[in-house]
């Protein structure tokens, strides 16, 4: 099928509007928020799972990749289409179709927008629990496909421990249900596979997520140090001591810096540190959780711990958290965010391997993270009009990647690996873990037409594809 | 099997050592699934010892069971063939319990009691509750997917480990890592009981209650009344006084009397509820349903003599133990038919292997079977590990 028909193909499928050539339509789908960009082929919008299927079922025909794009605000180059063919944009998807709160359900198609699910339940006391700094504006296709944590992943789990079954589309256009509506299906886990699959095993159309309900109580302090160490001490302190916060975050110096500048809550700016510390329970649970961390932040050295007088002080807080990646523009033209992860109790020693990491590549990095999970996000600044400067970037990246192995950790925490870490991943798995995966996707996707050239190892370089200086096709109204 | 019994013993023991295989009658006897005895009981000691008794079986192209403590060896199809068992009986070291971290990597055939004793020391525990812990291994558990009462608040077995419920059909687990849990302060249960409309209420006001109950229980013997309605709250002191306080108010609100059970009834009745899945010559039926279908479908399925009602109504999961007769299996398709009307399903959990001669233990087949017959078959070509006990006699 040539190029011409297959457009054509598309366009009875979905309508005419729902198909994108134009450069100037399809340059909002070359990237995704990672530094890769390639320019799509073709862009198509379905508006139902038929629709979904019919355009699987031509791409099959037509031998060309599908890959699926949720929001587009992946860290990791997920939704980038590296081999061309067509991206498949879930966007229209957007309805949440039942909410059953005496079951603590949600049926949500995939291009409905994180925080609308809480938004849809929170009147009645309810939320849904996966909370990315992007929530405001990422997908819950995309949290499927990646896996997605958040500040409260700590207490209640990533997205699989919040999805009980999902409707996908397979390469063959079947459109089918693995797990339900309740949990432990007969057979085998095929929604727990599907969850964290980037995309390489087929289109999820719909998805059923539990609901939690809203805790009585929640007491969030902030505990300011002059010592990186002494702050991470307090982390592995606060687990060891038996307390699971709901959040454990982390922000250092440089962190504090950007979001001070950029829309400030009021951090200290000559702190080293800064952490969040959120209990949630009963009332009884909250307090004496709180009294007890207060106290290790203390024994630590903190030089001051304040605990939210009220909802808005609180809201302020978590601001400042999740505002901080936009606010890296304030001090460096570009930001590239990492996401290894290492055990809790190996957090003082990797922020001082990353210190090294920022000395020994010249590059300032600024870090705002999951503390309580070990799960790191160091963004390191720079320029991309300086010459090389991307290089050496990537590298530093690198290193924090090896340093997390080193220490017993992961190469992602929730970010996914999509083109990014494809290099790395031989580093956290050997080649028997990688065959055992190969033969789950060969299941499901025999021809490797489902995001093609993401998550395993592949010889090529990611080079020619990575993020270039802005080229705006003339003419163009952006 | 390409070989004899004798054959492949002396294969096995030039790999693995004299002491990991075993032919003696008695230790066939004690490893029987279904009443099918295998030929021969390997027994590796190591990770690369299970690598080489699986190679040297499927070379011999016999047929594998992997057992753990043999607790749940009554789930899943009769198997089609059983030539070895492979015992992970001798895996059952700890590799490294990092307390700072709340995690624990173990060998899969250390028994989940053995596990429990060794992380007391530093105050935490894995929060799993399969029936018969101290003979249950790490491994089993996660094979057979078994939850217990306190999943909902502590996470289900997938939620613990990685890669779980494929009933030893497409591997053998060897290590495994696990999530763990601080030991809580204080425990307690508090038991109401009332008619079956009165502990209906009872749940749903608990349930629109900020209390968060570690386990919710509803149980009953024979179908007749009392019912009575378990809650297991756990955590520090005042929050678990707070709990008992509140629930006595919402018991009595609710016409029910309640009572603060004592250590040892504690004991014994969670000890009762986890073991309940497993217990010996019943037929027991699993039925998972969106857990505020749980009091229609009883209501609907509570008038069979001789059964005992045991529901988890935090997770969604009636038990039914029932008398083991054929009358009893014949109950499969209209229980089947109840809870997939209400988007559920149902199994045999566990029976006699006669009684499950000719059933389909797992229910219907799911929707997305053909996939799981590809997994199988890329994992397992030969089809050589747990031959047909799994959905679909995979």
């Amino acid at each position: 099928m040539n190029r011409e028909d297959l457009i054509g193909e598309l366009k009875n499928i979905v309508g005419d509007r729902f198909v994108l050539v134009e450069k100037e339509d399809v340059i909002v789908y070359e990237q995704d928020g990672s530094i890769f960009q390639v320019m799509p082929e073709i862009v198509v919008l379905p508006g139902d799972v038929e629709q979904v299927s019919a355009v699987v079922k031509l791409a099959k025909q037509a031998a060309v990749p599908i890959v699926p794009r949720g929001s587009g605000t992946g860290l990791a180059g997920g939704a980038v289409p590296a081999e061309g063919g067509i991206v498949l944009s879930l966007a229209r998807l957007n309805r949440i179709l039942k909410i059953d709160l005496e079951n603590r359900i949600a049926i949500v198609e995939p291009g409905v927008i994180n925080l609308d699910v809480t938004k849809a339940v929170a009147k009645d006391g309810f939320f849904y629990a996966p909370d990315p700094s992007s929530q405001a504006a990422c997908s819950i296709g995309g949290n499927v496909a990646n896996n997605s944590g958040g500040p409260h992943t700590l207490a209640y789990g990533v997205t699989t421990n919040h999805v009980l079954g999902v409707e996908a589309v397979l390469d063959d256009g079947v459109i089918v249900w693995l797990g339900g509506e309740v949990p432990d299906t007969p057979g085998y886990d095929l929604c727990g596979v599907f969850v964290g699959s980037e995309g390489t095993l087929g289109v999820v159309t719909k998805v059923a997520v539990k609901l939690m309900q809203t805790r009585e109580s929640v007491r969030t302090l902030l505990a300011i140090f002059d010592e990186m160490d002494n702050a991470t001490q307090t982390v592995v302190d606060i687990t060891a001591a038996g307390i699971i916060p709901a959040a454990l975050e982390m922000m250092d110096r440089t962190t504090i810096e950007a979001i001070e500048r950029g829309a400030p809550v009021g951090f200290p700016r000559d702190a080293e540190a800064v952490l969040i510390v959120e209990i949630e329970g009963l009332t009884e649970h909250t307090d004496r959780s709180a009294s007890l961390a207060r106290a290790i932040c203390q024994r630590n050295g903190a030089r001051e711990v304040k605990l939210a007088a009220d909802e808005a002080e609180r809201q302020r807080l978590w601001k400042g958290r999740k505002g901080a990646f936009g606010a890296m523009g304030t001090l460096a033209p570009n930001y590239y965010v990492q996401d290894g992860v290492v055990p809790r109790s190996k957090l003082p020693e990797m922020m001082r391997r990353i210190a090294a990491i920022s000395k020994q590549f010249n590059l300032r990095i600024a870090n705002v993270f999951h503390a309580g999970d070990g799960n790191l996000h160091p963004n390191i600044l720079f320029d991309m009009r300086a010459p090389g400067e991307l290089d050496r970037v990537i590298e530093a990246g690198a290193a924090t990647l090896r340093a997390c192995i080193e220490l017993g950790g992961s190469i992602t925490g929730e970010h996914g690996v999509g083109l990014e870490k494809k290099a790395y991943i031989g580093l956290l798995f050997n080649e028997a873990d990688l065959e055992a995966m190969a033969r789950v996707r060969r299941v499901f996707d025999p021809d490797n037409r489902f995001n093609p050239a993401k998550l395993f190892p592949t010889p090529a370089s990611c080079g020619e594809i990575r993020l270039q200086p802005a080229q705006i096709p003339a003419g163009l109204w952006i | 099997m390409k070989l004899t019994p004798d054959q492949l013993a002396q294969r096995l023991a030039a790999e693995l050592g004299l002491d990991a295989v075993s032919l003696d009658a008695d230790r066939l006897a004690t490893h029987k699934i279904d009443d099918k005895q295998p030929v021969l009981v390997c027994t590796p000691g190591t990770r690369d010892q299970v690598s080489a008794a699986l190679r040297l079986c499927a070379d011999a192209a016999a047929s594998v069971i992997p057992w753990g403590g043999g607790t749940a060896m009554a789930l899943g199809n009769p198997p089609r063939r059983v030539d070895v068992v492979l015992n992970t009986g001798r895996l059952n070291g700890v590799i490294e319990h990092d307390h700072a971290n709340l995690t624990v990597t173990v060998e899969s055939g250390i028994s989940l009691t053995a596990l429990q004793q060794r992380l007391a020391d530093q105050r935490q525990f894995g929060p799993f509750d399969p029936p018969f812990p101290e003979r249950s291994s790490v491994g089993g558990i996660v094979a057979a997917n078994l939850n217990g009462p306190r999943r909902g608040c502590y996470g289900s077995v997938r939620d613990l480990v990685i890669g779980i419920g494929s009933l030893g059909t497409l591997g053998i687990i060897t290590e495994l890592t696990l999530r763990l849990v601080p030991l809580p302060e204080s425990v307690s249960t508090v038991v109401a009981a009332g008619t079956f409309s009165q502990a209906e209420q009872f749940i749903r006001e608990l349930f629109r209650s900020r209390l968060l109950p570690t386990a919710v229980i509803l149980s009953n013997e024979r179908a007749h009344e009392p019912w009575s309605v378990a809650i297991r709250s756990e955590g520090f002191e005042e929050s678990v006084a707070r709990c008992r306080r509140d629930l006595d108010t919402l018991a009595v609100q609710a016409g029910m009397s309640a009572q603060l059970l004592s250590a040892g009834e504690h004991e014994e009745l969670w000890r009762a509820v986890r073991d309940f899945p497993l217990q010996d010559k019943r037929l027991i039926y699993r039925i998972t349903l969106p857990r505020a279908e749980i009091c229609d479908f009883l209501h609907r399925a509570q008038n069979w003599p001789d059964t005992e009602t045991t529901t988890d109504n935090v997770n969604g999961t009636i038990w039914l133990a029932c008398a083991p007769t054929k009358a009893s299996v014949q109950r499969f398709s209209d229980l089947a038919t109840l809870a997939r009307a209400r988007r559920g399903h149902a199994m045999i959990f566990a029976a006699p292997g006669d009684l499950k001669q000719g059933f389909e233990v797992w229910g219907d087949s799911p929707p997305a079977f053909s996939l799981m017959r590809d997994v199988k078959h890329q994992f397992d070509p030969r089809g050589l590990l747990n031959p047909g006990r799994f959905v679909g006699s995979l």
